[in-house]
């Protein structure tokens, strides 16, 4: 297991004016995917991280997402 | 008030399927899905679809028939598999008429490979993306009849009014609203249930929705304890790695190299059907043959043109997920929870026991898996009956034009709701679905007995009381996948009781449910389906629905 800094950019059309970034800490496996780390976050420290997801074996396309500036 | 004249709860394969006949037909339809109709999971589906074209041996929907029936160990309702099997040609030429692409033979024929349990090669495919390549034509033609699709709603409920379908009501995720969806004609193709156990082939959103809503508004749910588990799932990931893999004739190795499917199933060795064959790599990683906790896949003597060729996809899961390459080195694997056999009841059309309420593919029991699927039936199943059950409320809905909710379910859902949301104290979702992941998985896998299954009922119990008192995080009303994901616990933990309760009563083993307490199948006393009733405790198991037999008599099942 290793600590994963996780830099999340948010958005809530309801309640934010301009987007922001928000830094989580997740302890997972060296093995993980970015996804299962974001789950990891969701589920243990804030509930309110969203994203689309369903296969999370790169053939439906849901999460694909913008990682260290690469698509 | 949103209203139509059919609508159609998930926008996978039945429920796209379903969609398009009711298009063909006219009717005013709808898909309702919490996602992206492309993005379901019936486009993880990779092996292919069964039909008995005979392109490659000779074959007919009779012996394809029987081959359901011996796989589903003699539980499934023969004349519905007989419906499926006649169709299944006219199903796919339907397909193939929509742009379909399927592989061919040489000769330009479709073509088509052996799978488990199967007496012919009658498997169609499309490499080993079949499930996506049919997800995109069927999409095709929802844009062609332009269908309207209410995506990212997430169905919370059925309304019911005077004992007759009047439509749902649905939280529509982007703007955190519930609204009411009317039409006289609903049909449920939500999928599958996976997400109760820890390790799954499936993907995030397969969580028992249409099943859990079913359930609540009173009907019953069949078969629940028939749970598949696949043969060959990745261990980092779970992720599926088809039986087309073994269709081709990749082999099963346990730590010694041996091809120990034979010693199971001496005649059909890996291609018997998927029960056998689980239990078999489980035996052998029980009893110490197996490799870090896995048996082998083998598929290094297939060449690697032919891997390229028929099974892309496989070989980059795998090497997306171990870093192993099949060309070259065999890919640890192990049985994994795969599908559901049980779902909601339904008969030979799709109908529930409440007047314009359908079911269709994953989250349906017709019954024409019985207690054991073969692959390359569930695409099938989804085809046919999507759009048998469309037929269906396409005519209903048409002679009921006036049915419509009253808006009762729509008010008692959104109190349910502002209430759960005004909760602060209490276990977050996630943290209870994680015990029901791992009781499940723990208690309720390939071989389950008495005390494993107390154990796991008694923890659903104590779960089921959790979520009553379930605190979500996330009090936004833009995209709230914690309160979605909280709508997805409850329906797990009601599906997964279905499934430990009519595991428990079940005292015999058959197809994928395998009692170490009661090894023996019992004809005697369980050609019966299992109706798991919501009550306000454990679920109600009643055994009125008989089997139906046509031609075949239950004989010893051997592969």
């Amino acid at each position: 297991m290793s600590n994963i800094i996780l830099d999340i950019f948010r958005f809530d059309e309801a309640t934010d004016e301009v987007p922001h970034r928000d830094r989580v800490t997740v302890d997972v496996p060296e093995t993980t995917t970015v996804l299962d780390a974001l789950e990891t976050a969701k589920a243990d420290i804030d509930g309110s991280i969203s994203f689309r997801r369903s296969c999370r074996s790169a053939i439906c396309g849901s999460c694909s997402m913008n990682i260290n500036g690469e698509s | 008030m949103i209203k139509h004249d059919v609508i159609v709860i998930g926008g996978g394969l039945a429920g796209m399927r379903a969609a398009v006949e009711a298009a063909e037909r006219g009717s005013d339809v709808a898909i309702v899905s919490k996602m992206h109709p492309v993005r379901s999971h019936s486009g993880a589906a990779q092996g292919g679809i069964n039909a008995a074209l005979g392109n490659r041996e000779d074959d007919s929907p009779e012996s394809h028939a029987f081959d359901c029936v011996k796989g589903s160990d003699y539980l499934g309702d023969q004349d519905a598999i007989e419906a499926m099997c006649e169709d299944a040609p006219r199903q796919i030429i339907w397909l193939e008429h929509r742009g379909c692409i399927f592989s061919r033979l040489p000769d330009g024929r479709l073509a088509q490979r052996p799978f488990g349990g199967a007496g012919s090669a009658r498997t169609c495919y499309s490499a080993d993306v079949t499930g996506l390549v049919i997800l995109h034509t069927l999409w095709e033609q929802l844009e062609r009849f332009n269908v309207r699709v209410y995506e990212e709603y997430f169905c919370t409920a059925l309304c019911v009014e005077d004992g007759i379908g009047a439509g749902v009501v649905a939280y529509n995720m982007r703007n955190g609203e519930l609204e009411l969806i009317t039409a006289p004609a609903t049909i449920f193709a939500t999928g599958g249930t996976g997400r109760m156990y820890a390790k799954t082939t499936n993907g995030y959103a397969s969580t028992a929705d249409g099943l859990g809503i079913a359930f609540r508004a009173g009907l019953p749910i069949m078969d629940m304890e028939f749970v598949q588990f696949h043969p060959t799932s990745l261990k980092e990931n779970g992720v599926l790695l088809s039986e087309a893999a073994r269709g081709e004739g990749a082999h099963l190795l346990n730590a010694d190299g041996e091809r120990f499917m034979f010693k199971y199933a001496p005649t059909k060795g890996e291609l018997a059907s998927r029960d056998v064959v689980s239990r078999a790599a489980w035996t052998e990683i029980m009893q110490g043959r197996g490799v870090d906790g896995c048996v082998l896949l083998d598929l290094r003597h297939l060449g690697r043109e032919k891997i390229l060729e028929r099974l892309p996809q496989i070989r980059e899961l795998a090497l997306d997920a171990t870093g192993k390459d099949a060309v070259k080195e065999p890919i640890p694997i192990l049985p994994g929870m795969h599908y559901t056999m049980g779902g909601i009841e339904t008969d030979m059309w799709g109908k529930t026991r409440i007047p314009g309420v359908y079911a269709a593919g994953e989250t349906a029991c017709v019954s024409v898996h019985g207690a054991n699927r073969l692959g390359g039936n569930s695409l099938l199943e989804t085809i046919v009956f999507g759009a048998r059950a469309a037929r269906d409320a396409t005519e209903y809905a048409k002679k009921n034009p006036g049915i419509k909710s009253s808006g009762r379910t729509l008010k008692a859902e959104q109190d349910r709701v502002s209430e759960m949301l005004a909760r602060t104290s209490g276990e977050r979702a996630p943290q209870i679905r994680k015990r029901v992941n791992a009781t499940m998985s723990e208690n309720a896998f390939i071989f389950r007995d008495d005390a494993q299954l107390r154990k796991a009922c008694e923890d659903l119990r104590e779960a089921r009381e959790a979520i009553k008192h379930v605190t979500v995080m996330d009090k936004s009303k833009t995209f709230n996948t914690d309160l979605v994901g909280t709508f997805e616990t409850e329906f797990l933990i009601e599906a997964a009781q279905c499934v430990t309760h009519g595991a428990l009563a079940r005292t015999e083993s058959r197809g994928a449910q395998a009692r170490t307490d009661y090894p023996e199948r019992d004809d005697n006393k369980w050609l019966v389906h299992t109706l798991a009733w919501k009550t306000d405790g454990d679920p109600r198991l009643d055994y009125s629905r008989k089997v139906t037999f046509t031609k075949w008599q239950p004989e010893v099942r051997s592969y």
